[in-house]
């Protein structure tokens, strides 16, 4: 879930973990977790907080969604791409 | 020493009323046969005076005394055993030592004049008619021959006379009586070949006895002496005939059977003798010289008596360590037919123990029987080795190579993302398009033209096709219908050819005519549209153009560490897949041994780590199974080397002070063990069970069977040496595998066996007894055979069961013979 903080930062939460986005070290764990190829991350993480009301603060988690969601969206093909390279690479050098 | 002689043991002389010789050219027949020994077996007779003549001109020859004697049982004890005969009387010869000659045809003459047969004034040619058709009580025999020692060999499958004819084999109380006759004789056999296999068999298999089986020419005219024989092997004198009685299993062989060839295979390639230097305390020397046989050498005597160092020494193997004893530098070998030499031949040794070493050595593949089949696994897996390795140096050279340009690209420094937040407003922004989406007239037409072009090869080809066609040759009247079909065939479709030729070339021309102007026009026309379009969108919006290059480069950095995550992940899985195959089993097609028992030899590399193990070892903090995890975290923090010294083990990174260093030497190391796949854990499955879990009894007589496999043969050694080969083994087991072994292959290849088992010696009928023994401080050696005197107090004293067994053996009983 995106949601905002008390100090107007934005804050993902998922897990029981909540990661900053403009804490430098908060925002690589997450990026960490999201780029696990491991992890079949489901959208809905990045649900936007129902409890904001304030539409600005609300539209700023909205580009949050967006950026990432538009990660997600790519990264099952950029797996297949990985695997499909490295593959390409043993058999034909 | 003992040798297989051929030997032609029932012969009758000129002297035999049965036969119309002349003395000299039975004797000159005699010398120029190609027979070793030879018993002349007159009809009822002993013509001493031509044993004599004999014995002096031929002296080259062994000659054993004989006589043929017409044979009954008698009336008393035909009663008494309830028997049944038929004819008056069997045929058998009686063999004797020579020095007996004048002992046994007194005896014989007396049994002869209880006949009432006057032999007074008679030659012994008359002598023998006048007993034609007499014959005498096989007790009177035993009676008058007492004084003397002899053999009596009873006639079975022979045309006539035979103790079967006399005595039938399907009436029970016969056959009591046989057994009792043979059971308590170790002096009594038959004579008649391999076709009296039948009845040995029986009495070897129902009545508990050995019954020797000869053949021999019974000659009827002197160009048949000789043609019949029976291999026998001793040493041609009368006193060693005990030898092949207690074992003909190994010792005899006739020529029905066996035909011309000595049954003794490696006569020509053994190793004869050896002459070895000791060494004195004093500073001198003595030198030590053994003849060998060529069949089965055995090697006794007390512990710390010499008989390893003879076992080495013949082996060739660790002479070094008897430096003190002997001198190495001055061992010499003869080989039968060739002079000493200090080389030591081609032989095979089995140390003591070493059958259940091999496992803990690994040495199991370097048995005969398992080199072949190992050998072929072995290619395979180093195959399958050079694969793995070629595949893994790809693996991690692309994982590499990978990481490294990611951070040159510095994919490992976090974009911040904040500009998300910026107010851009996006509306104005045209659409970006790539020049390559759009369609390039000018490749398209090249593509067509050559697609036409092809068409055009394709009818060259075919035209072609059409001029190699098999001509028809009209001298063949019948083929010329087929002929003209072909020809307008031919000239039809060739037209056909021509008139898509044709085609092909018009529209190349036509193609070629139009006005191509407007497709470069609208090419260059695009390429203007793409500048006017970037242009304008850099002029309209500058902050809009940097949240979108922006927002690309850190979507595409997500991207790229998907990417190189996934390449972590996969190397990873690759790796550990190949090692698995790598480690797996292979096994050989089964081999069969002793009838019914199936080897099956595998090759693994059962030690070889797993990746994990293998990377592992060189970082520290690495959680088990996260090797994408622990790589992504060295790659974020590659830049700062006192982050990235606590991923690495610093035991193992000394002098390490860049992160390229740590790299290259982590790649570097990690192949090099994986590399290291060489040492394959060589097992044994026998009927399906791993040897290795057999107990050490069960194990060594396996290995044994495997060892001492019929495969060793092939192998050209000269011999072969087995030092205490008992060792560990039951008693059971030392008969039915051992023994028995190096019974039947001892005829094949030449055998040292050192042991302490009077049951190896006496029953796997060791022809030689090499008995080593200190004198003082002296190592010394003796030889001879089993019934030679001092070595059968040698075999009493020194080996486990030696009186007993020597008893057993010189008294024909085998008692192991007729338990199932």
């Amino acid at each position: 879930m995106i949601t905002i903080n008390n100090s107007d930062q934005v804050i993902v939460k998922h897990n029981n973990k909540e990661y900053n986005i403009k804490n430098k070290n908060q925002y690589k764990e997450l990026i960490i977790y999201l780029t696990d190829p491991n992890e079949k991350i489901d959208a809905s993480i990045f649900d936007i907080d129902e409890k904001l009301t304030d539409e600005r603060l609300k539209s700023i988690c909205l580009k949050y969604q967006e950026f990432f969601h538009s990660y997600l969206s790519l990264k099952e093909q950029a797996i297949k791409e990985a695997k499909e390279s490295l593959k390409e690479t043993i058999e034909t050098e | 020493m003992d040798e297989f002689l051929k030997c032609d043991m029932h012969l009758h002389s000129s002297s035999c009323y049965s036969r119309n010789y002349d003395e000299n050219l039975f004797i000159k027949t005699m010398k120029d046969s190609k027979l070793d020994v030879f018993s002349i077996t007159d009809h009822n007779v002993i013509d001493v005076e031509l044993y004599k003549k004999l014995v002096d001109e031929i002296p080259e020859k062994d000659i054993i005394g004989g006589v043929e004697l017409n044979i009954a049982i008698d009336e008393k004890e035909i009663i008494r055993r309830n028997l049944s005969t038929k004819s008056n009387y069997f045929h058998a010869i009686v063999w004797f030592d020579l020095n007996d000659l004048d002992v046994a045809w007194e005896a014989l003459k007396s049994l002869i004049e209880s006949k009432n047969i006057d032999i007074e004034n008679k030659t012994i040619r008359e002598i023998s008619k006048l007993t034609e058709g007499e014959y005498f009580y096989l007790k009177n025999i035993q009676k008058s021959f007492k004084h003397f020692n002899y053999y009596l060999i009873f006639h079975e499958g022979k045309s006539d006379r035979n103790l079967s004819d006399y005595l039938k084999n399907n009436i029970k109380e016969n056959q009591e009586f046989k057994h009792d006759l043979f059971y308590y004789n170790n002096k009594f056999a038959i004579e008649g070949g391999i076709k009296t296999k039948p009845i040995s068999q029986y009495f070897e298999e129902h009545l508990n006895t050995v019954i020797t089986r000869f053949f021999f020419s019974d000659a009827k005219s002197l160009a048949e002496i000789g043609k019949k024989f029976t291999w026998i092997n001793f040493d041609g004198k009368f006193e060693s005939l005990i030898l092949p009685f207690s074992d003909p299993e190994v010792r005899v062989f006739t020529s029905d059977d066996l035909g011309e060839n000595n049954p003794q295979k490696n006569k020509g390639k053994y190793l004869e003798a050896i002459k070895i230097e000791f060494k004195k305390e004093n500073g001198e020397s003595y030198y030590e010289e053994l003849n060998f046989s060529p069949s089965f050498n055995g090697i006794i005597g007390s512990r710390g008596s010499g008989k390893t160092l003879l076992g080495n020494v013949l082996g060739n193997d660790d002479i070094t360590n008897y430096q003190k004893f002997i001198n190495p530098e001055t061992i010499k070998y003869k080989l039968f037919g060739e002079d000493y030499k200090l080389s030591s031949p081609n032989s095979k040794y089995l140390k003591q123990n070493s059958l259940l070493d091999v496992f803990r050595n690994n040495e199991v593949k370097d048995i005969d029987f398992i080199k072949p089949l190992f050998e072929k696994q072995e290619k395979e897996k180093r195959d399958l080795i050079n694969l793995f390795t070629n595949k893994v140096n790809k693996l991690l050279d692309y994982e590499k190579r990978l990481f490294l340009s990611f951070v040159d690209q510095k994919l490992n420094i976090l974009e911040d993302i904040s500009f998300i937040e910026d107010n851009v407003n996006l509306d104005y922004m045209i659409e970006k398009f790539l020049e390559e989406e759009l369609e390039d007239g000018e490749e398209l037409l090249k593509r067509i033209k050559k697609e036409i072009n092809d068409l055009k090869i394709g009818i060259k080809d075919e035209r072609d096709k059409i001029d190699k066609f098999p001509k028809i040759d009209l001298s063949y009247k019948e083929l010329s219908p087929y002929e003209k079909v072909i020809k307008d065939f031919k000239k039809d479709y060739i037209k056909l050819l021509d008139d898509k030729s044709t085609l092909i070339d018009n529209v190349l021309k036509k193609l070629d005519k139009i006005d191509s102007s407007d497709i470069a026009l609208r090419k260059s026309l695009l390429k203007l549209l793409v500048k006017l379009i970037v242009d304008i969108n850099e002029e309209t919006n500058i902050s809009a153009k940097a949240f979108i290059d922006n927002n690309e480069k850190s979507k595409k950095q997500l991207i790229e560490l998907t990417k190189l995550r996934t390449v972590f992940n996969e190397v990873y899985k690759e790796i550990e897949t190949l090692i698995v195959d790598l480690k797996k089993e292979t096994k050989s097609s089964p081999e069969i041994i002793n009838e019914d028992e199936v080897i099956v030899v595998s090759t693994s590399l059962e030690s070889f780590k797993t990746y994990e193990e293998h990377f592992k070892n060189y970082f520290k903090g690495y959680i088990d199974k996260s090797y994408e995890y622990h790589m992504i975290n060295i790659f974020f923090d590659y830049n700062d080397i006192n982050l990235l010294k606590k991923y690495f083990d610093g035991n193992k990174f000394r002098n390490v002070n860049t992160a390229q260093m740590f790299l290259d030497n982590y790649y570097r190391k990690l192949l090099d063990d994986l590399k290291e796949a060489e040492e394959f854990k060589v097992k044994i499955y026998h009927n399906d069970k791993d040897v290795e879990t057999y107990s050490p009894g069960k194990k060594s007589e396996v290995l044994l069977d495997i060892f001492l496999h019929e495969k060793i043969l092939d192998k050209d050694y000269v011999y072969i040496i087995l030092d205490q080969p008992e060792d560990n083994i039951d008693t059971k087991t030392i008969t039915k595998k051992l023994i028995s072994r190096v019974r039947k292959m001892k005829r094949e290849v030449q055998f040292f066996i050192i042991s302490h088992s009077a049951a190896v010696i006496i029953n796997g009928d060791a022809e030689n007894v090499i008995y080593a023994y200190e004198d003082g401080k002296d190592i010394k050696y003796k030889q001879g055979r089993i019934i030679d005197s001092n070595i059968k107090q040698n075999i009493v004293d020194t080996l486990d069961g030696g009186e007993k067994n020597l008893k057993m053996r010189l008294n024909k009983y085998d008692f192991d013979k007729g338990d199932k």
